[in-house]
């Protein structure tokens, strides 16, 4: 078991250090000017050659990936010329480890702006998940116990098309209609619970969380009926059942519990993309998380806020996948050999 | 992409549950083909063949519409501003619908909504048929190879694999494409417009949506280098590339043909997420995505012009998601239901 984790492990930070390599790489070494790219639109000549020494992009790539990687283990400081620095020390900026880089144009750091951001995407992805996973296993769970009915049929034609509208129509819709024209619910704006408490801060999360949410419930009305009806059809079940336990017992305590393993594996993966910012959905409400700080990068030509965000995500999506297969693998002690 | 797919969020292809299997292993009664019992089987379904009618129906009105609009039937770019009113809104509410614009015409601009509808689904599936095509060919030939090799081959591309998935697919698309589109420019020498738009579009989608096909291919490949024809073909010498493409991709046509069904809706929703971030090919060529994206702006003053594209986006994407569905248990010699 040991063994397993430790190279779970190792293959994940191989997967983060080639991730990191092949960003870089890509932004990097192309047709467009990372130093234009970071300094913004419209940017005069002279900047631009400012930007490229404060970055470090006059490197060579290796060195450059090479220091990026120093900075995320033990910090770094901007700007990245020596020269640079110690002509003008009024400028210099620490950037503490995990250090993701730093923003020319906001003159601040990439984990500055990320701080900022974090606990909007993360409120979303919250409230959305709490969302898709109670309605989605519920209703994949009514559709399993009336596989063939209208029920089923409605359950799973619902949440189908809830999927197939794009999730900025979705989002579009509810603010112009159940939100300003049917007033049901205040117009979209975050607000931390520092400063509304726990129920405006809710009240406000519930319209984007349930957009979000609509793009992942079909997937887990689906999962959810389709594991429940593989396992009403196992033995152990017809065991139960012939012993005399009652209907509902069997569903919940074992149908359901052994659909749950594959559940929680999808589940994993899911929140971690979910966490990194909901872009459509951000944008459409208009929240300031990651997902909108990385369209708002990308408009500005914000090239180190982009890099940071995409190994920032990168990241957690390799890290929930190491903790799933950890997980997983002490649910069934068949994969640890695999 | 995540939400749309979320994208493009959603951009998962729907489920991921079980992968189809080869036919070829039912066992035939009075000599029908596994092909003939799979269309027995379809034809009994009557879902998957309302949505085979309406995916006929899209594909056919795809075809159609350049043509419609050489001759004139179809105009999505003629102005008729005389249909609007003072904040350019359609006259006569339904979007000013008449008998000459059956579905009323575009806010802002009066161009007529249904060619604009029409042509833009000739785009839309365009996209996305080349996309699922591409992402397909990539898939197979890594799963192929991967399945086929074993060994460290196959642990460097399963990684590979793994690592491609672990990107976080929206961002990327969004942030690759000043890039992607100045690099389409140079090495095809088009200019910027809806061309390079759509192959930058189309190559990135390809790029990043090839991994449940490689995984797919890889557990069916597993399993067919065990039969007797792939080892007859091994001790009979046959090179590395024959057995890969003529012993082994043409048992994979019905989980390929499953995967690319299953794929179109999966990236007709994501090139609406792009269009909606700005990356897809932008106006005024008309794709779903694109007059969707423009429609939100009237979605209080002229609720029919926002609430058709979308519509129209749904009807395409749960049609051949169940059209998908259908040909997996059709195709399926296991699915007895």
């Amino acid at each position: 078991m040991v063994a397993y984790i430790i190279r779970r492990v190792i293959v994940g930070l191989l997967m983060l250090v080639a991730m990191s390599f092949i960003v870089f790489a890509l932004f990097m070494k192309n047709p467009v000017d990372p130093a234009q790219f970071s300094c913004g639109r419209n940017c005069p000549p002279e900047r631009i050659e400012e930007t490229r020494q404060a970055l470090g992009y006059d490197q060579p790539l290796m060195v450059q990936w090479s220091s990026f990687l120093k900075g995320v283990v033990v910090g770094r400081e901007y700007p990245a010329d020596e020269k640079m620095r110690e002509a003008n020390p009024e400028l210099v900026t620490e950037c503490a480890a995990p250090c993701l880089g730093f923003s020319q144009q906001l003159q601040m750091t990439v984990n500055e702006e990320i701080a900022e951001a974090a606990p909007i995407s993360i409120s979303i992805a919250l409230v959305a998940v709490v969302i898709w996973v109670i309605f989605g296993v519920l209703f994949g769970v009514l559709a399993a116990v009336f596989k063939g009915t209208l029920v089923d049929r409605g359950v799973v034609g619902a949440t189908l098309s809830l999927y197939a509208f794009p999730t900025f129509f979705v989002g579009a819709l509810l603010i112009n209609f159940v939100a300003i024209k049917w007033g049901l619910f205040p117009a979209p704006g975050y607000v931390p619970i520092a400063e509304g408490g726990v129920g405006q801060w809710l009240l406000q999360l519930l319209l984007p969380g349930f957009t979000l949410a609509a793009v992942y419930m079909a997937g887990y009305v689906r999962m959810t009926r389709a594991f429940v009806l593989e396992s009403m059809s196992e033995d152990y079940i017809r065991t139960a059942r012939s012993k005399g336990v009652k209907g509902g017992k069997v569903l919940f305590k074992h149908a359901l519990r052994a659909a749950l393993t594959p559940l929680v594996t999808m589940f994993g993966l899911d929140f971690a993309a979910v966490l990194g910012g909901a872009i459509i959905t951000e944008e459409v409400f208009n929240y300031y998380g990651l997902g909108k700080l990385a369209v708002t990068a990308n408009e500005t030509f914000d090239l180190p806020t982009i890099v940071g965000l995409v190994l920032l995500l990168g990241a957690l999506v390799i890290v929930a996948n190491i903790i799933v297969d950890i997980l997983y693998a002490f649910i069934d002690p068949r994969v640890r050999v695999a | 992409m995540s939400e749309s797919a979320t994208v493009f969020e959603g951009e998962e292809l729907s489920g991921g549950s079980t992968p189809p299997v080869a036919p070829g292993e039912a066992k035939a009664i009075a000599g029908k083909s596994p092909m003939k019992l799979a269309m027995m089987r379809l034809r009994k379904d009557k879902l998957t063949m309302v949505s085979l009618t309406v995916v006929v129906l899209v594909v056919v009105a795809a075809v159609l519409a350049p043509l419609l609009v050489k001759m004139g039937v179809l105009d999505p770019f003629g102005y008729n501003q005389e249909l609007l009113d003072a904040n350019t809104i359609p006259e006569g509410g339904w979007s000013g619908a008449s008998a000459s614009h059956p579905l009323g015409v575009e806010p802002g601009t009066g161009r007529d909504a249904m060619s604009r509808f029409w042509y833009g689904i000739t785009f839309s599936l365009m996209i996305a048929l080349t996309a699922a095509i591409l992402s397909v060919v990539i898939g197979a030939v890594i799963g192929i190879i991967a399945g086929f090799s074993g060994g460290w081959l196959d642990a460097v591309l399963s990684r590979f694999t793994d690592l491609t998935l672990s990107f976080p697919s929206t961002l990327m698309l969004l942030a690759l494409s000043a890039l992607g589109l100045e690099l389409v420019q140079q090495v095809t020498g088009l200019p910027n417009g809806p061309l390079a738009q759509g192959i930058y579009c189309t190559v990135v989608l390809a790029l990043f949506g090839w991994t449940s096909t490689a995984r797919v291919v890889r557990g069916q490949v597993l399993s067919i280098k065990q039969r007797e024809f792939v080892e007859a073909a091994i001790v009979l010498g046959a090179s590395k590339p024959r057995i890969y493409f003529k012993e082994i991709l043409p048992n994979l046509w019905a989980p390929l043909l499953v995967l690319v069904t299953l794929m179109m809706p999966a990236y007709i929703s994501a090139e609406a997420a792009l269009s909606y971030l700005q990356v897809s090919v932008k106006p005024p060529t008309p794709t779903l995505g694109n007059v969707l994206t423009d429609s939100l702006k009237y979605a209080q003053v002229d609720p029919f012009y926002f609430f058709m594209p979308a519509i129209l986006i749904a009807i395409i994407v749960i049609s051949f998601n169940l059209l998908g569905d259908g040909l997996r248990d059709a195709l399926d010699p296991k699915g007895d239901r």
